[in-house]
């Protein structure tokens, strides 16, 4: 096994987390190794100039890894749910539809409000600073002054247009007396930063060859090269290796274009692979010390999976909507029911996201809601009426961090390179359930308000399977916490047991909320990497870890 | 496009081609001598007896065909605005109007960080029994 030169930091993953950290390390002169088992993807490689980009998108631009299978890809082995993710340099923000509110102040006060899932260790007014400094960085279109959320800066761009789809939209919650916002998106309106304003392509799911969103790529991975960072692709980590003194050592990583294994040394050791790969790492890379895998004493590593309760409603109506047109998701929110109310029947809450419909062959083959235009005599018909004239609602309800929702070891499944592959359990708790039911119920009022003749749901129910959702966000597995009992990391990222060894990535999370959660992924993370470069001369060094 | 539907289905599913030759026939004639009667009683028969395999081929047939160029050309005769590829033209939409499209309401609410405090769970008590309980002091300072 060869040995790289040694580095200050090694960072394994090349996503929100991974980018975020590797820039504001190497900016600081820090010497940052990067490892990603993928690859570049290159404006080219995307579908978008190419007519057969819907085909594309549901084959090797599928969002489900499980359905690629490109060689960087690894196989999850779970029944419960369609793991969406990307294995590239950018991680899954190559593929994601960049949606990007924050967290509001109750998400990170869930012990004091109802005890169901922990309070963060920090508020929303503490991370709000690195809010600010991650949405500079990525570019943020939207409009100021949402009376559901605190103020803040002013986003970096105005809102995406709205479109047809919008006003209809907006004009049903306006009937209902429901609050309504413009979406904040990471994909601008505007030229910035050197990137040019979106092109209303509607093709978000497969990425965006212009630059326009906010991939890794084109937003953070030009600057921390710049400043000296390494990003090593094909480089698939295998295991964290640790001294006798139980210090973090370095990253064993296999070069997938040649099967070879290396060694890469580093002082402190950052793992940003998401929440379903992070702790993946961590179970497969046991010791006599850790017997139960890396930081994992406490069987906490794994546990808590959250990918919030899904469902969608779609409607058409009557009047064109060019639904077809623009970026996917999202046009706008309604935050009406984000705050726990117990009368509803549930504690927590949730959104309802106003989303586009992708072409024409993705529209007459059931869209987002398995409505499908039938084959035969009347299927034009039936496409004539709802082409391009059909509104998605998405419901997104907050999840608890239940303990047996967990990702552990394949038994019996390996990726290419002959590592265990990630088993991942979920179910979603009644409690959930009702959440999702309720705002179901509620886009179904919306539907009516807008004068819908044609309504699907789609409850993402599998015959014989029940719930079977597609995960996108991948989340609490390694949680940041401020109890070594209940918790992987302390409230700097820490792990509690392997003193320079940082999480740094969605697996952080203690709550879910009830909205997308890239945003606070990358605000969590400038926070820590800031910590992190400002206390380095310590934390190289650290023998134990800071308590809380 | 039916070479492309061909390619896609071979790619995709092992034997496919000759799987589907093999549902679509009838007793020695095979699919294309069929009468239309019969050939759409030999889809519903497929539909019902292989609905995974069926809904890929309908899949399949149904992207194959809105990409095709005399169908993107019917789409636009339809009155729509539509691009075979997508890029590099995009779409031209109308910029985000505040005059039209800014909320004009003062909906909305959000607990303050000071605001949240415990709410009465016991009329769910039943529903969340089988839960961990966390303290509510896990925070210091800054509260």
């Amino acid at each position: 096994m060869s040995k790289s030169d040694h580095a200050d930091v090694v960072v394994v993953g090349s996503g929100m987390g991974g980018a975020a950290a590797t820039k504001i390390l190497a900016e600081a002169g820090l010497r940052v190794v990067c490892l990603e088992q993928g690859r570049w993807t290159r404006p080219e490689d995307h579908p978008h100039a190419s007519p057969d980009w819907e085909w594309q998108r549901l084959t090797n631009w599928s969002t489900a890894s499980n359905v690629r299978q490109r060689p960087e890809d690894y196989p999850v082995d779970t029944q419960d749910e369609n793991p969406l993710m990307w294995n590239g340099v950018g991680g899954s923000t190559v593929h994601y539809t960049a949606t990007w509110p924050r967290f509001r102040p109750s998400d990170f006060r869930k012990g004091s409000e109802h005890g169901y899932a922990p309070n963060w260790p920090f508020t929303y007014e503490e991370l709000a600073p690195y809010y600010a400094i991650n949405d500079r960085d990525v570019g943020v279109s939207g409009w100021y002054g949402d009376p559901a959320m605190p103020p803040h800066e002013a986003f970096q761009t105005k809102p995406l247009p709205h479109g047809l789809l919008g006003r209809v939209a907006a004009r049903g919650f306006n009937k209902l007396g429901w609050h309504w916002w413009p979406m904040p998106c990471a994909i601008l309106a505007e030229d910035y930063d050197g990137r040019p304003a979106c092109n209303n392509c509607g093709n978000c799911q497969s990425g965006c060859n212009r630059g326009s969103l906010a991939d890794m790529q084109v937003t953070h991975w030009p600057k921390a090269i710049k400043a000296g960072a390494i990003l090593r692709t094909h480089a698939r980590a295998e295991r964290i290796e640790i001294d006798g003194s139980g210090r973090a050592t370095g990253v064993v990583y296999i070069d997938l274009n040649t099967s070879t294994r290396h060694f890469q040394s580093a002082d402190v050791v950052i793992l940003a692979c998401n929440g379903i790969g992070t702790p993946r790492l961590l179970l497969n890379s046991t010791s006599n010390r850790f017997p139960k895998g890396l930081a994992n004493s406490n069987d906490m590593v794994g546990r808590h999976l959250m990918h919030h309760g899904l469902a969608i409603v779609e409607m058409w109506v009557d009047e064109p909507l060019d639904s077809h047109k623009g970026i996917v998701s999202a046009a706008m929110m309604c935050a009406e029911f984000a705050e726990t109310d117990v009368n509803r029947g549930f504690i927590n809450g949730l959104t309802i996201h106003i989303a586009r419909l992708n072409g024409a062959g993705y529209q007459a083959f059931g869209s987002h809601s398995g409505n499908r235009a039938p084959w035969g005599k009347s299927h034009h018909r039936w496409f004539r009426r709802h082409f391009a004239h059909g509104l998605c609602a998405l419901i997104v309800g907050e999840d608890l961090p239940i303990p047996n929702n967990r990702v552990t070891l394949s038994e019996t499944v390996k990726d290419s390179s002959g590592i265990p592959a990630p088993k991942v359990s979920y179910r979603l708790h009644p409690n959930d359930r009702r959440i999702v039911d309720f705002g179901i119920q509620r886009a179904l009022e919306l539907a009516d308000a807008i004068g819908a003749f044609d309504v699907k749901v789609n409850r993402f129910e599998v015959q014989g399977q029940g719930y079977k959702p597609p995960a996108w966000h991948l989340l609490g597995t390694c949680r940041i916490g401020s109890d070594p009992e209940t918790s992987v990391c302390n409230p700097w990222h820490q792990t509690w047991e392997v003193p320079n060894l940082f999480i740094m990535d969605g697996s952080n999370l203690p709550t879910s909320a009830a909205v997308n959660p890239t945003s606070t992924i990358g605000a969590m993370v400038v926070r820590a990497a800031m910590y992190l470069r400002d206390n380095f001369v310590d934390l190289r060094r650290a023998q134990r870890s800071m308590p809380a | 496009m039916h070479q492309s539907l061909a390619e896609r289905v071979r790619a995709h599913h092992e034997g496919g081609i000759d799987k589907l030759a093999g549902m679509l026939a009838r007793g020695e004639k095979p699919f294309t001598a069929l009468s239309p009667q019969q050939r759409i009683g030999g889809v519903r028969r497929f539909e019902r007896a292989d609905l995974e395999f069926f809904n890929f081929v309908l899949a399949t047939v149904y992207f194959a065909y809105y990409q095709h160029p005399l169908v993107v050309r019917a789409i636009r005769q339809l009155g729509h605005e539509y691009n075979d590829a997508l890029q590099p033209r995009g779409y031209l939409m109308p910029a985000f109007d505040p005059q039209l499209d800014a909320p004009k309401h003062s909906r909305g609410y959000y607990k303050r960080t000071h605001e949240v405090v415990p709410v009465d769970t016991s009329v769910l008590e039943t529903l969340l029994k089988d839960l961990p309980r966390y303290s509510s002091a896990e925070k210091k300072g800054h509260e």
